[in-house]
This record gives structure tokens, C-alpha cells and sequence, in this order.
């Protein structure tokens, strides 16, 4: 995937005033190197399926990374891509991995390791100091879209902030913990694999999905209803 | 003749009546007790009896015709020393009022003595055809180290009057009853105790308080706005809005109101209702109305950068229960950080983000009245945080979580939320478009072997909010290992008060301890 580096230097002080700077004191000099490591750069490009179309909508986050021992802790904010799949990302120095999802279509969140395995292509990109662009990012498989209900049995009210447990059916490490709205509801895009569910609600029996695995593709929508009964 | 003096050297309490009688005539009459106050200051004191009756009774009192009544000021000095008392007597007439200044008398410890007011009335030096006068003495000295008591009496002690003295004055009086029919009546006064004019208002209620008949009268000092309720009601006097009583109105109540000094009034009041049957007068007393501790309506104030807010201060009347808006007697409006927000006048205007304390002075009339009557009116200065700008930022909403996709050899957990902008107290900073952006440091606890300062941006929609992602990928995981972070949020160039603590962990990602 083309991934282009821009070759321009980016600086915030002319190179001949930083010059002259260098013979001031040293606070100066230590101001400037502070302003220069929290300086973001731009990382732009496209959202597209895999054959090829463009992605308007997509949500788009930069997943940090390192290379070797010890892990990266983010908080990360997605940006979303135009009608034609654009986006731009402002990021600071470091390496990245560029993802996507368009949950309403049914690609869904990459972020989880329920995702993995959907044949997508996120770029890496590094930047040290200067902006990347056009860069490519290519959603995987489409899945679909679950769209649960949770309510109390009998009473049919329902059930606020209900958990559903959605999981890998080949691999138990693989799960996304969803929490309902106020009105019992949530919609979720899930990757196109056989599924298992279970909801459960605090004072409530838990319920496993009685209709064994669920398999979504091509972004269609699947509604099921959970009827918890009270402890 | 003398004094009578309780003493409680326990300070106890205790409940006292003086009451005077004569079989003879049927006189009877209460005696009022003044309330002393050992550990009081000498200061000035002014007092006010405002329904003495002079030698020629109103008509309205209903004595008969040849009742002359002998109008005298008992005075007791119940001080440790001497004292200059100062007297003053202004009367009326129905057409004219004046003053008549009597000489001032120096009276000893413990001494007693009669201040006959007869005597300049026959002399001329006030008008024989006055019918009423209200007395004015001064003072200095404790509370009460003067006792004053002015009476009217014929002399067979048969018909007559008595009127207490007060202290008090105030911006509003709830009065009682008055009752009016044929063989009672009553006699409502209000009179201006300050130094400067004033406009009174006197009401009567009546159809069970739904109807009501006002009258506002400019007062200057001294002078007095009188009613004799059962003369309004026969002769059809209409009101200040052309209204007049029913003719078969017999009983209801009243208000008196400063209209001019809304918090700390300088209205002095009088009762009286006559029995004509008996040819008795009894005195009845108003109640001083009472304001709450004032405050500001917004407390405390959160709002964004560059506004102007209009400050209300509130307190509950304690004559009707009602809040009143008691702004305009606000003084000394100030913030304590002008950087942040001004308040020179009931204009908050915000400046930049940051805390800060607004201020106000404002005196009312509040408290327990005091056993003299005298309605204390001290300077209250309530306060208002302000909070200009947002204050933190916190996760309102999960919609998902579970373990991450990571890189090869890493493993870890992500949590997708929905953070919004708040106030310090919680709610939303409800500012669109508006880009925050966070810095991740890692904490003193780091057994995840977290490297590296992440930094975002974020745009807010409508109600403050915007989603977010939180995650950690580490080859430590999975363990049962955690790392503190720290989650410092900027607005308007600014970091927030408030700094998120966040806990990584393989299977789970806490914010603020949720």
C-alpha cells in the first residue's frame, strides 16, 4: 500500500533564528524543544472496501503501537471520513496503526479481537517529523448488524443498561461486552463468524441466546429479543 | 408610685406580667415589662409611642363628650447612673400636625418621674383641639435602662389609654385584627421614625384577605399616616385606587410597608382597638416583617468564557413566605479574581476559564426580634463560586468493551465510551464544536510496561460530548498487572481543574474509579 512520507522538514523556528537562539540562555532553548515534541503532524488518506469503494462516513482511529517489550496505553478519539472516504488525523510523533469500521454498514469495530481475522488492511505509519498522507485503509469482510432488545419477562418493561456478551463461537477470548440504552436496546456491528450471546441484567437470570450461533454477512440486520426473568 | 425590677442572675428564663387595676373605677391595664440585657453596650437610643391620646379624645374613641383626659410620660431611670432624657411630643389635629419639644431632663439612678403633657396643651403651646401626638425620647445608655411608659386618664380613672414605647422600626409590619362596628373601632398609624421623606402604604384586608383597601401616603420625618378604620368605613373615604370599604365590613386585617426602603425600613407602627361599651382602649402590636438569609439564586454559577449573567439575590419574606427578589439592595457586588470573571454590579461577566468567588453585601431586615421590639437589621455578604469554563471531563456512557486486537505478542482490553464536558458540578458544558484534547502521562504504577505520552483532539457535539476510545495493548498482558495513568484535558488552551486517573489493566480499563 502506498504509504508517502512528506519530505519537507517541519520546524517552527526558521533555521537562522534558530541559530541565533542557540546563543541565548538555556530556558529558551528548552521551551522550544517542549514545543517541538508536542507538535502534531497530519496523517490523511482514504477509507475504501475491499473492491475498492470509497468508505464516506467511516470512522477512523490511529491504534498506537510500539516495536519490542512493554505496551502503550491510548485514549483515542476517531475522526470520520467524508462522502468520499477522506479523512485527516492530527497525531503526535510515534507509530501507529491506521484503522476504520462503518458499523452501520457492518464493518465492524477493529479495535476488538472479536474483528480479528476479517481479512482487513490498516496501514502502519510512523511519524517522526513529517505529515503522511494518502494513506489507504482497506475495510475487511462485511458483517452485519445485531440489533438486540433486552426486557423483563412478563412485565415486558425494559431492562436498562442490560449487558449482552457477544462471542467468538471458535474462540472463547474473542468477546465484546455491549451494555443497553435506557430503553433496553443496543445495535452492534459484528464480523461475518458464527456468534454466541448471553445477556444478563443485575437482579436478573442470565439468558444465553436459545438459538444457538448467529452469523451475519453482506451487512444485513438481525433482531432478537432477550426475556430475562427476575431473581 | 415607683419601679419594679426581676432579677435573674442565672439568666433563666422566665414569663412576666404587670397588670394595674382599680376596683373602683374597673381600671385595668397591662404594664409592659421592658427586657434588660446585662452584658449591653451604651449606645443612643430612640424610642417612639405613637397613639398618645391628648387632653380633648378623638371622637372616635367613642368617650363621652366631656371626657378630658390628663396625657403624661412616666419615666424611671433603671440604669446605674444619671442620665439626659430628651423629649419631644408631636401632635395632630384634623387639619394640622406640629412638634412640641419639651425641656430635657437629667434623671438620677433609680429616680421617678411624671412628664405632665397637660399643661402645654392648656397653655396653648399645643393646640387644645390635638388629639393625638406621637412622643419621641432619646437616650444613651443599656437597652432599657430608661423605662417609658406614656398614659392618658380622666381623672376619675374611668376612660383612657395607655401607649407603648418601641424601638422598632422596619419595611413592612403585619398587623392583626381590626374591628369595626358599633361599639368598637380602630385606629391604625404608621409614621416615618427617619431622617429623610418616605412613602407609606397602610392596607386593609378584609373579605377573608381576598379584597383589600390601600393607602400611600409621602411621609416626611415625623409625620404620621393615620387611619380611623370605623371613619373610612361610615364616611365611604375612598383609597389611593378610588376604592372604598363595604358599609357592612366589620373585622380583617392590615399591613403597613415602606414602599421607598424595601430592606431596612424606617416605618414605625401603632394599634388601637376601643371598646365603646367599656371606654377601653387596648394597644395592639404589629409584627416586624423578618427577611431569611439572602443568597444568590445561582450558587453556585458555571458557565462558559466571554458571557454576561445577570446575578439575582433571593430571600424568603417571613410575611407571606414568599422568595423576593432583593437584588437592588445588593452593594459592593466584587469577584475575588477578576482574570476570571468581574461582578462590579449584578453583571457577572466571565472572563477566562478558571475559579473564582463573587461577593456581595446587603442589608436586611432578619432575625429575632428583640424584646424591645426593635427589629435588627444586620449586613449579610453571601458568596457564589464561580466556575468559568469547563471543569472535567467524563465518560457518561459504555457502549462496548472487551479484549483488543493488538499487535503480534501484545495482548489487552478496549473500552469505547461516550465522554462529555462538564461543570465542576457534573452537568454538561453544552458548547459545540468546541476541541479538547488530552495528554496521557503514565502513573507511579506501571507493571504494564507502558511507554510514551499519547496526546488527542476531540470536537464536542451539542450536549458536550464526543466518543472515545480507551486502550492498552501490552506484552505483559495477560497478567494481573496494572498501570496508573494520569488524563489531563484541555479546553480553550487551558487544562482543566480536574485530572483523570486512568487504570489500565489486561481486562479492564477504569476512569475516575468507574
Amino acid at each position: 500500500m502506498p504509504v508517502h512520507h512528506d519530505r519537507r522538514k517541519l520546524r517552527l523556528v526558521p533555521r537562522s533564528r534558530l541559530l541565533s537562539l542557540l546563543l541565548l540562555n538555556l530556558c529558551v532553548l528548552t521551551y522550544l524543544a517542549r514545543a517541538e515534541a508536542v507538535r502534531d503532524y497530519e496523517v490523511s488518506g482514504t477509507v475504501l472496501t475491499s473492491s475498492g469503494r470509497a468508505v464516506p462516513g467511516a470512522s477512523v482511529i490511529a491504534w498506537p503501537f510500539i516495536e519490542g517489550e512493554g505496551g502503550v496505553a491510548a485514549s483515542l478519539h476517531p475522526v470520520r471520513a467524508d462522502h468520499e472516504g477522506r479523512f485527516k488525523l492530527k497525531l503526535a510523533r510515534g507509530s501507529y496503526q491506521i484503522r476504520a469500521k462503518d458499523e452501520l454498514h457492518g464493518y465492524p469495530d477493529p479495535s476488538f479481537l472479536l474483528s480479528a481475522g476479517s481479512g482487513a488492511r490498516f496501514p502502519n505509519v510512523k511519524i517522526e517529523e513529517a505529515d503522511v498522507h494518502d494513506v489507504q485503509v482497506i475495510l475487511g469482510e462485511q458483517g452485519g448488524i445485531l440489533r438486540v432488545y433486552v426486557r423483563e419477562q412478563g412485565t415486558m418493561r425494559p431492562i436498562a443498561k442490560a449487558k449482552v456478551v457477544v462471542r467468538d463461537a471458535r474462540d472463547a477470548e474473542a468477546f465484546v461486552e455491549l451494555t443497553a440504552d435506557e430503553n433496553g436496546n443496543i445495535q452492534f456491528a459484528v464480523p461475518h463468524k458464527a456468534l454466541t450471546l448471553v445477556a444478563e441484567a443485575s437482579g436478573y437470570s442470565s439468558q444465553v441466546f436459545q438459538d444457538g450461533e448467529v452469523i451475519l454477512a453482506n451487512g444485513d440486520y438481525r433482531d432478537l429479543t432477550f426475556d430475562l426473568e427476575r431473581n | 408610685m415607683g419601679g419594679l425590677t426581676v432579677l435573674l442572675p442565672g439568666k433563666e428564663s422566665l414569663s412576666a406580667s404587670h397588670i394595674v387595676f382599680d376596683e373602683v373605677t374597673g381600671l385595668a391595664a397591662m404594664m409592659k415589662l421592658f427586657y434588660r440585657e446585662t452584658d449591653d453596650k451604651p449606645r443612643n437610643h430612640s424610642l417612639l409611642a405613637p397613639m398618645l391620646a391628648l387632653s380633648q379624645p378623638d371622637r372616635g374613641l367613642g368617650f363621652p363628650a366631656t371626657t378630658t383626659l390628663i396625657p403624661q410620660i412616666f419615666l424611671r431611670n433603671a440604669g446605674p447612673d444619671s442620665t439626659l432624657v430628651s423629649l419631644k411630643v408631636d401632635w395632630r389635629n384634623e387639619t394640622k400636625s406640629g412638634e412640641f419639644v419639651l425641656q430635657p431632663l437629667t434623671l438620677a439612678s433609680g429616680a421617678v418621674t411624671v412628664v405632665n403633657v397637660e399643661d402645654p396643651q392648656r397653655s396653648g403651646q399645643i393646640p387644645g383641639d390635638a388629639s393625638w401626638a406621637t412622643v419621641k425620647l432619646a437616650y444613651v445608655g443599656k437597652k432599657a435602662d430608661l423605662i417609658p411608659v406614656a398614659i392618658s386618664y380622666d381623672k376619675e380613672l374611668r376612660y383612657g389609654l395607655q401607649t407603648p414605647f418601641s424601638e422598632a422600626m422596619s419595611r413592612m409590619w403585619a398587623g392583626g385584627m381590626w374591628h369595626v362596628d358599633s361599639t368598637h373601632n380602630t385606629f391604625i398609624a404608621t409614621g416615618n421614625g427617619g431622617s429623610g421623606p418616605t412613602t407609606a402604604e397602610a392596607t386593609l384586608f378584609y373579605n377573608g384577605g381576598k379584597d383589600k383597601y390601600r393607602i400611600e401616603k409621602k411621609l416626611a420625618p415625623g409625620e404620621q399616616l393615620w387611619l380611623d378604620v370605623g371613619k373610612v368605613l361610615r364616611d365611604q373615604v375612598v383609597d389611593s385606587e378610588g376604592r372604598t370599604l363595604p358599609p357592612d365590613t366589620m373585622t380583617g386585617s392590615y399591613e403597613l410597608r415602606d414602599l421607598d426602603h424595601p430592606y431596612v425600613g424606617q416605618l414605625y407602627e401603632g394599634k388601637l382597638v376601643i371598646d365603646k361599651t367599656y371606654g377601653h382602649a387596648a394597644y395592639g402590636c404589629a409584627s416586624c416583617c423578618q427577611y431569611s438569609v439572602p443568597y444568590f439564586l445561582v450558587n453556585p454559577f458555571a458557565g462558559p468564557p466571554d458571557d454576561d449573567f445577570g446575578e439575582t439575590l433571593e430571600s424568603t419574606d417571613s410575611c407571606g413566605g414568599l422568595v423576593a427578589n432583593v437584588t437592588d439592595g445588593g452593594y459592593d457586588w466584587a469577584s475575588s479574581n477578576t482574570a476570571i470573571a468581574t461582578l462590579s454590579s449584578p453583571t457577572l461577566h466571565t472572563v477566562a476559564p478558571g475559579s473564582a468567588t463573587g461577593s456581595v453585601a446587603i442589608q436586611l431586615q432578619h432575625g429575632r426580634v428583640l424584646p424591645n421590639g426593635e427589629c435588627p437589621a444586620p449586613v449579610f455578604g453571601p458568596t457564589q463560586p464561580l466556575a468559568v469554563g469547563p471543569y472535567q471531563v467524563e465518560p457518561i456512557d459504555t457502549a462496548s468493551q472487551g479484549p483488543a486486537q493488538c499487535p503480534s505478542g501484545s495482548a489487552g482490553w478496549v473500552r469505547n465510551v461516550t465522554n462529555q464536558l462538564q461543570y465542576q458540578n457534573g452537568s454538561a458544558y453544552a458548547v459545540d464544536g468546541l476541541t479538547v484534547s488530552d495528554t496521557l502521562s503514565i502513573g507511579s504504577t506501571n507493571e504494564l510496561g507502558l511507554h510514551g505520552q499519547q496526546t488527542g483532539q476531540a470536537t464536542t457535539t451539542g450536549d458536550g460530548s464526543f466518543p472515545d476510545t480507551y486502550s492498552v495493548c501490552s506484552t505483559d498482558c495477560p497478567s494481573s498487572g496494572y498501570s496508573n495513568v494520569l488524563q489531563q484535558w484541555t479546553a480553550y488552551g487551558v487544562p482543566l481543574p480536574h485530572v483523570n486517573g486512568v487504570v489500565y489493566k489486561c481486562q479492564s480499563i477504569t476512569i475516575d474509579g468507574n
